[in-house]
């Protein structure tokens, strides 16, 4: 008997703290909730052309066949580069943008042009770029832009490529960009 | 009463003095800039570059790997930026705005010249610059130097540049940071006027226009 009531006793207890946690989690939950999911949505996605990977060849052929002072780095070091620029659009609760990725390039990053000691620079935004509740992130030039570096094929305007834009929700938004001039 | 009334004129005085004050000062503020416009029309969407100014004169090395001053542009209407190949977002978008003030201009196009001055002569050497500037346009001229003359020569037009550090463990990876006006200068070798990044298109255009009109009527 007295052994029996304990173990219901135990028992008991283990349904409490279960009923604790469960209630616990429950109570948490509604933070996240009270804060609409992000409803995203991307247009007018463009990239600039590359110039063009002959000229790149034209260049180092020039300057192997100079020995002046000015030509001591007688080639790039890196390929082809790019500027991805898009508005990205939402219709929900707050969010972030939190990186890119995709094929086009060997190294693509999200960087913003700021302006500074009256010098425009840039630097690579590490902690996201907010995309506000039911508001717009532009990426543009002189603002924003995805940098795709060591592009691997040369990009023609008319040229498309696919990019994916992941955000703090966890959410990963595909874009369809196109290649085209300013 | 009398005293009250009296007393409420001296506020109304102190007030009245102290929104003069306020007025001044606001007018001074503002004087400078109205100064500074002088004698050339400021023009909506650019800043004048004070008294017309002489350009540096300092001998720059241009894509064929000549030497080249601004001096051997007189006779030309000149739009110049300064920037370095490997700038993804400001530079390739200036170029292409040269490039589209030049097919705006039309028929006086030929009376132009438009001049891209690499800041980075470390990795920009005439034989990179080329390719580079002629992908914008084939008539596009690219300028760079050694550090003490391009030095002397962006610090002419009040501008300013600073090579910052490799971003990783590549040393050839690096951002320079740049001055980003678009600049115009007359037939006669004067700065006129420069224009912030992001000007419009329009506006280069219009005062390019203008001012080879008077260059042309002035020189021949």
């Amino acid at each position: 008997m007295r052994i029996q009531d304990v173990k219901t006793h135990m028992k008991f207890k283990w349904l409490f703290a279960t009923i604790v946690v469960v209630a616990l989690a429950a109570c948490s939950a509604p933070v996240p909730a009270t804060q609409p999911a992000s409803n995203i949505s991307v247009k007018d996605a463009w990239a600039r052309p590359t110039i063009q990977a002959d000229a790149q060849a034209e260049a180092t052929a020039d300057s192997s066949g100079n020995s002046g002072s000015m030509d001591h780095s007688t080639m790039q070091m890196d390929g082809p580069l790019s500027a991805a620029y898009m508005i990205i659009e939402n219709s929900g609760g707050a969010d972030k943008l939190m990186g890119v990725s995709g094929d086009v390039a060997e190294t693509i990053e999200v960087h913003q042009t700021k302006e500074s000691n009256g010098m425009m620079m840039m630097e690579a935004v590490t902690s996201g770029i907010d995309v506000p509740t039911n508001g717009a992130l532009e990426l543009k030039p002189g603002g924003y832009h995805i940098m795709l570096m060591n592009v691997k094929n040369g990009l023609n305007p008319g040229d498309t490529f696919k990019l994916t834009l992941k955000f703090n929700s966890g959410k990963e938004v595909p874009v369809d960009v196109t290649v085209r001039e300013p | 009463m009398n005293t009250k009334s009296d007393g409420f004129k001296v506020f109304l005085g102190v007030l009245g003095g102290l929104a003069a004050v306020i007025v001044f000062g606001l007018l001074l503020s503002f004087a400078p800039e109205l100064a500074k416009v002088g004698q050339p029309t400021p023009t909506p969407g650019g800043i004048a570059a004070g008294q017309y100014r002489e350009v540096p004169d300092v001998t720059l090395i241009n894509q064929d790997n000549q030497p080249m001053s601004l001096a051997d542009l007189k006779g030309k209407t000149v739009m110049m930026i300064f920037g370095y190949t490997r700038c993804p977002d400001v530079c390739p978008m200036g170029m292409s705005d040269l490039r589209r003030v030049k097919r705006e201009l039309g028929d006086v196009a030929d009376q132009a010249a438009f001049v891209f001055v690499s800041v980075d002569p470390d990795r920009d050497t005439p034989a990179v610059i080329k390719p580079y500037v002629k992908a914008f346009d084939e008539s596009f001229i690219g300028l760079t130097g050694d550090m003490p003359a391009l030095q002397k020569f962006v610090y002419a037009f009040d501008g300013l540049f600073e090579k910052q550090k490799p971003t990783g463990d590549d040393p050839n990876i690096y951002v320079m940071a740049h001055t980003s006006f678009t600049y115009l200068i007359d037939a006669d070798g004067k700065w006129r006027m420069k224009y912030p990044f992001g000007t419009p298109v329009e506006t280069l255009v219009r005062d390019m226009r203008a001012t080879i009109a008077t260059d042309g009527s002035a020189s021949s």
